[in-house]
C-alpha cells in the first residue's frame, strides 16, 4: 500500500523505502522462514525424492535421479539474529545431471493467503523475497514464483558470491496486473522454488517478467549444480516473502506462533523434541473398545487437533514402541493391534474409528499419531 | 503441481480412503496431496488391493489372542517353577487358565 499526503508542504509521495518502514506487523507470507520448527525431525538422510524436512520446507525433485542422496538437517549455524538454518549436504552426488532432472527447495502457499497480491487487477502489487544463504558452491541460482491458476511464472537469478559465507539476497517479483494467478481457496496456488540444480529441459527461455509457464523458463539463469557436487553444502534461513518492492527486516514470530502456523499442515502427538516413530509413552491418544459391536472389530478413539487442518489429513498411527499402524495395550506396550482403517476423521479431529481385530473389548489401547495436510 | 507416485509401494482400500505403504491412512479427499498422488497412481493403471477381509481381520485377532495368551503364560510361569523346585502345588484356577491359554494359541 502506498500512502499519499497532499498539500503544498506535505509529502507528495511516499518512497518505497518509507513505505517499507510504514509496513510493519504481519507481513511474511512464508511460514517457518527462520527454520525453527522441525516436527518431523531435525535430520533427514537419503533424500532422493520429494521430501518435507523442516516444517513447510520441501526438498523437491523432478525427474528420476539415479545416484543422488541428500542429507538435510536443522543447523544451529545461522547469521546474527537467527538461531537456525536448513542445511543440505550432497552425500552422494548425481554422476551426470540428466536434461529432465531438477533439484529445488519448494515453498508453497494456499490461494486464500495470497489474495492480497491482487494479481490480475490494476492494484496488483510487486512482491519481494529475501533470505540468508550460505553455500559451498558459488555462482548463479534461479528463484521463481509460479501461480497455478494463472499458469504464469516469473524467474530471476541470485548469485552466491562467496563460498561458505552468509549473504543476504533479495529478489522482487513484478506486479502482475494482467493475470489472476491464484484461485481463492485452500489448495496449493503459489509455488516459490529456489533451484539448486537444473537439467537443460528447465533452461532456454527467459521469464524475468510474468510469462506463461513452461518447463523451459523455470531456471534459465541456473549455472550452479548442487546435486552433482559431492559434499556440496547449501544453507538457508530468514526467508521472507512480502508485498512491495523492498526487502524489509525479517518478521520474527514467537516459536508458539510459528508452530501453530505449521500445525495447519502437519501435527503430531509426540513432544516436539521426539520425532515420529520413536518409542514414547508421552502424549498419546487413547482408544477404547466399542462394546456395542457384535464383531469385536471396532475401537473408538478421538483426538482433537491443536490446529484445524487445511484439508482432511493423512493420518499415520504409531504404537508406544513406534511401530507404524499399530496401537498398544495401555498396560502392556508389547501387546499391539494392527489398524485396518480409520474413518470419520476431519480437519479438526482425528475422530478416529479404528477398525481393527480384537476379541478383547475390556482393554483400552493407546496410540501416537501424525496428521499431514501439506500442500 | 507434479503428482509423485514413486513413494507408493502398496495401496489398499481402507474405510472411506486408502491405506498406503501399510502405514499412511489417506482420506478420499482430492484436496489432500497424498490422495491426489493415489488417484494419479490409479490413473497409471494400478488397482488398490481390497479392504481387509473378515479372514484377515480374524487372523489379526488370532495374533492378538496369541500374544495375550503368551503374556499370561509368561506371567504365571513362576507357579510352575515353584512347584518344580519346592513341591508347592499350582493353584487349580491358574492351571485351568494356563490350559485355556495354551489351547487359545494358534500358530
Amino acid at each position: 500500500m502506498t500512502t499519499t499526503i497532499s498539500g503544498t508542504t506535505g509529502i507528495d509521495k511516499v518512497t518505497p523505502e518509507l513505505d517499507a518502514t510504514i509496513r510493519r506487523g504481519r507481513k511474511n507470507i512464508l511460514i517457518n522462514g527462520a527454520m525453527t520448527v522441525a516436527q518431523r525431525g531435525t535430520s533427514f538422510t537419503g533424500i532422493s525424492t520429494a521430501t518435507y524436512t523442516l516444517d513447510r520446507v520441501q526438498v523437491a525433485v523432478s525427474g528420476t535421479f539415479g545416484e543422488l542422496s541428500i542429507t538435510a538437517e536443522k543447523s544451529s549455524d545461522a547469521p546474527d539474529g537467527f538461531s537456525n538454518s536448513l542445511k543440505l549436504t550432497t552425500a552422494t552426488a548425481e554422476a551426470s545431471l540428466a536434461a529432465n532432472e531438477r533439484l529445488f527447495l519448494g515453498f508453497y502457499s494456499e490461494g486464500q493467503d495470497v489474495q492480497n497480491w491482487a494479481t490480475g487487477t490494476s492494484n496488483a502489487s510487486a512482491v519481494t523475497m529475501s533470505f540468508w544463504v550460505k553455500s559451498s558452491v558459488v555462482g548463479t541460482y534461479a528463484l521463481y514464483a509460479y501461480g497455478y491458476t494463472g499458469n504464469a511464472i516469473e524467474s530471476h537469478s541470485i548469485t552466491v558470491d562467496l563460498a561458505n559465507t552468509w549473504e543476504k539476497k533479495a529478489v522482487t517479483f513484478s506486479a502482475n496486473t494482467a493475470t489472476a494467478l491464484f484461485a481463492n481457496n485452500a489448495t496449493r496456488q503459489l509455488e516459490v522454488g529456489l533451484v539448486l540444480s537444473a537439467g537443460s529441459d528447465f533452461k532456454g527461455a527467459s521469464a524475468d517478467t510474468w510469462s506463461a509457464y513452461s518447463t523451459t523458463n523455470l531456471a534459465n539463469a541456473q549455472t550452479t549444480d548442487i546435486a552433482s557436487t559431492l559434499n556440496a553444502t547449501f544453507q538457508l534461513t530468514g526467508l521472507q516473502l512480502e508485498l512491495g518492492s523492498v526487502a524489509t527486516d525479517f518478521e520474527h514470530r514467537s516459536y508458539a506462533e510459528e508452530l501453530a502456523l505449521c500445525q495447519r499442515y502437519y501435527e503430531k502427538s509426540y513432544n516436539q523434541i521426539d520425532a515420529p516413530a520413536t518409542s514414547s509413552a508421552v502424549g498419546k491418544g487413547s482408544a477404547s473398545s466399542y462394546t456395542g459391536s457384535s464383531s469385536n472389530r471396532f475401537f473408538v478413539g478421538t483426538s482433537l487437533f491443536c490446529v484445524a487442518k487445511r484439508a482432511t489429513p493423512t493420518v499415520t498411527i504409531y504404537s508406544s514402541l513406534g511401530t507404524a499402524n499399530r496401537i498398544s495395550a495401555y498396560d502392556s506396550s508389547a501387546t499391539e493391534l494392527t489398524v485396518s482403517s480409520i474413518s470419520e476423521e476431519g480437519e479438526s479431529s482425528l475422530g478416529m474409528y479404528i477398525q481393527t481385530s480384537s476379541g478383547d473389548n475390556t482393554r483400552p489401547y493407546t496410540f501416537h499419531f501424525t496428521a499431514e495436510a501439506e500442500l | 503441481m507434479i503428482n509423485s507416485t514413486e513413494w507408493i509401494t502398496s495401496c489398499k482400500l481402507s474405510g472411506d480412503g486408502y491405506l498406503v505403504n501399510d502405514s499412511k491412512h489417506v482420506p478420499n479427499d482430492p484436496a489432500n496431496r497424498d490422495c491426489a498422488d493415489v488417484l494419479a497412481w490409479i490413473a497409471e493403471g494400478n488397482t488398490p488391493a481390497p479392504e481387509f477381509t473378515d479372514a484377515e481381520i480374524a487372523a489379526n485377532a488370532q495374533s492378538l489372542v496369541n500374544s495375550e495368551s503368551l503374556e499370561y503364560l509368561n506371567s504365571t510361569d513362576w507357579y510352575v517353577t515353584r512347584f518344580t523346585e519346592s513341591g508347592v502345588a499350582v493353584p487349580a484356577d491358574v492351571t485351568t487358565a494356563r490350559t485355556a491359554a495354551r489351547l487359545a494359541i494358534v500358530v
